[in-house]
């Protein structure tokens, strides 16, 4: 990859509710710069040799703070450690300086192949040690502590040991890693199981949690569909005032990635989730 | 055990089988001892959550080729493309953790299909365009040649040269008139109807700034440029192009490869 040497974008702090970057809105925000506090970048997107992409997000950047959240990452496979991938989310970082970097607690890869879905864990010991053992060693290149996202979740292992939620705190406490908390995940896996979710809420410790996620899902009957093609429903908007509640006005992210709206319905949907950070 | 079950998981893909349903149950807190306190009544089973992933992931996969292929979406349909895209996701699985660098054989696959030769003859002609515009935008930017240096090489140095071409270029022929297939398939572009008998097409296509681009080639130019792709110095590309075209205008093809910034480095070979 083409990219490197260090950049000097403002440092701005990240906080307010913040929407993702999508290449549908590059010419809107470029052109209008609208009133958004800071932008979510989908880090996998922009490991590229270079072309029209990273001339967007360099402009964009220029006036935006900006997190990056991965994909890709696949902390909890078994395959070793992309360490091209992780080169390359390093040159991102050094361009263009990211108030955070961010995956999910899942695993996207076996055998070398991708899944491209995030898959969850069996919630045992032997994964905690796992996760936390190539968190470290994610950290360690990235020279800076990272943030995993809880995954929305549709099958349960017979091997767990414990609780998604007890799950979730010791990979954070073992990796000494921070907690990227996706509200509506937390949702559809406890209608999709059928556990409390303000239990679920209760249990994670609040020191850990940086960021939370809303989006949208879509109701399958039997079933929610974490498909982030949909207004955040209510019953997660109750869940985040909970949230809010209990861990602070910690920055929130609108996440949409399927038929994406207009940028101005999705700051209609943020103004919503300001108006509860807020209060 | 994790170690068994993701590989569990990655076979039963490769098989079309259901060996990884043996690692799951149904439902939130059944299995678990600790959970307090119990749930009233379990969630999705074993088969069920298992099949939402399985969709998902060829789901995911399908819907990187629309991405990727919209004029072979726009000339078939979502529906048609769809099933295709599919059969495709099923049988390539992804190497890469960027869903940018899937479906790089989404053309052979389509040439191996026995009934898109009658059917559709040109489509995987299209799709191997569309590949090669993807690619494009996402290559790296190559820089200026240095002309000056080259032309102070000696002319048996200069038969030596190696010419590197710029990143985001690739080659594509077909019999059919796959550039014009491409330019009215495009947003905005006026109906009209493309013939077939239009003739072959023998195209280069790069990245100028932001802004791809498919050129039209000569057959002869777009043999040097291929010899050149290849890696062969000056003087090979030249006497492989000789042998079929006699008449190649060398001078012009290098002048014309220049003035389209498909050329952006060169090596001496020793």
């Amino acid at each position: 990859m083409s990219i490197s040497g260090k950049s000097s974008f403002k440092k701005s702090k990240i906080q307010g509710v913040g929407i993702g970057l999508r290449s549908c809105h590059y010419q809107s925000i470029i052109q209008h710069k609208p009133r958004i506090p800071w932008f979510e970048v989908i880090s996998d997107n922009y490991m590229i040799e270079g072309g029209p992409e990273l001339n967007y997000l360099e402009s964009i950047r220029n006036d935006y703070p900006i997190v990056m959240h991965g994909v890709g990452m696949s902390v909890g496979s078994v395959d070793d450690l992309n360490m091209d991938y992780l080169g390359k989310l390093r040159s991102l970082k050094e361009r263009f300086e990211p108030a955070w970097i961010s995956d999910h607690l899942c695993w996207v890869s076996a055998d070398k192949r991708y899944f491209h879905d995030l898959l969850p864990l069996p919630y045992t010991q032997e994964s905690i040690d796992h996760v936390a053992k190539r968190v470290q060693r994610v950290q360690n290149v990235l020279g800076e502590r990272i943030l995993l996202e809880n995954v929305s979740n549709y099958m349960t292992y017979k091997a767990n040991e414990m609780t998604e939620w007890e799950f979730l705190s010791n990979v954070a406490e073992a990796a000494d890693c921070n907690i990227l908390l996706d509200i509506n995940n937390v949702y559809v896996s406890s209608y999709n199981h059928k556990f409390d979710p303000f239990l679920y809420l209760n249990e994670i410790p609040v020191n850990r949690v940086k960021q939370f996620h809303l989006a949208g899902y879509q109701d399958k009957g039997l079933y929610l569909f974490d498909s982030h093609s949909e207004k955040v429903k209510p019953p997660v908007w109750d869940l985040y005032e909970f949230a809010v509640t209990k861990f602070g006005s910690i920055p929130t992210l609108i996440e949409w990635d399927d038929d994406i709206p207009s940028l101005s319905d999705l700051l209609t949907e943020a103004n919503k989730a300001s108006k509860i950070i807020w209060k | 055990m994790l170690k068994e079950i993701q590989q569990v998981f990655a076979d039963d893909f490769s098989s079309n089988s259901s060996e990884f349903l043996k690692y799951i149950g149904g439902g939130g807190c059944e299995e678990m001892s600790s959970c307090s306190p119990a749930p009233k009544f379990i969630g999705l089973d074993a088969i069920q959550g298992l099949e939402i992933y399985r969709e998902s992931i060829i789901a995911g996969l399908a819907r990187s080729l629309t991405e990727i292929y919209p004029v072979c979406v726009k000339l078939i349909g979502l529906e048609s493309f769809s099933l295709l895209a599919y059969r495709y996701s099923e049988n390539y699985p992804s190497s890469s953790p960027s869903l940018i660098n899937y479906g790089q054989k989404f053309s052979a696959f389509l040439n191996s299909i026995p009934q898109m030769g009658v059917a559709l003859p040109y489509f995987p002609d299209v799709a191997a365009l569309e590949l090669l515009v993807h690619n494009a935008y996402y290559a790296s930017s190559g820089s200026d040649i240095d002309l000056f240096r080259f032309n102070q090489l000696t002319p048996s140095k200069q038969s030596k040269v190696v010419f590197d071409l710029t990143p985001s270029f690739g080659l594509v022929s077909s019999e059919f008139p796959i550039k014009h297939i491409w330019e009215v398939s495009q947003d905005g572009a006026d109906d009209e109807i493309v013939s077939l008998d239009e003739g072959a097409d023998f195209l280069a296509v790069h990245r100028f700034g932001n802004e791809v681009r498919i050129e039209s080639l000569s057959a002869e130019l777009y043999l040097f440029l291929g010899e050149m792709c290849k890696g062969l110095t000056l003087s090979e590309a030249l006497s492989s192009v000789l042998n079929e075209f006699n008449e190649f205008d060398f001078q012009a093809s290098i002048q014309l490869a220049l003035d389209k910034g498909f050329i952006y480095g060169f090596h001496v070979q020793n």
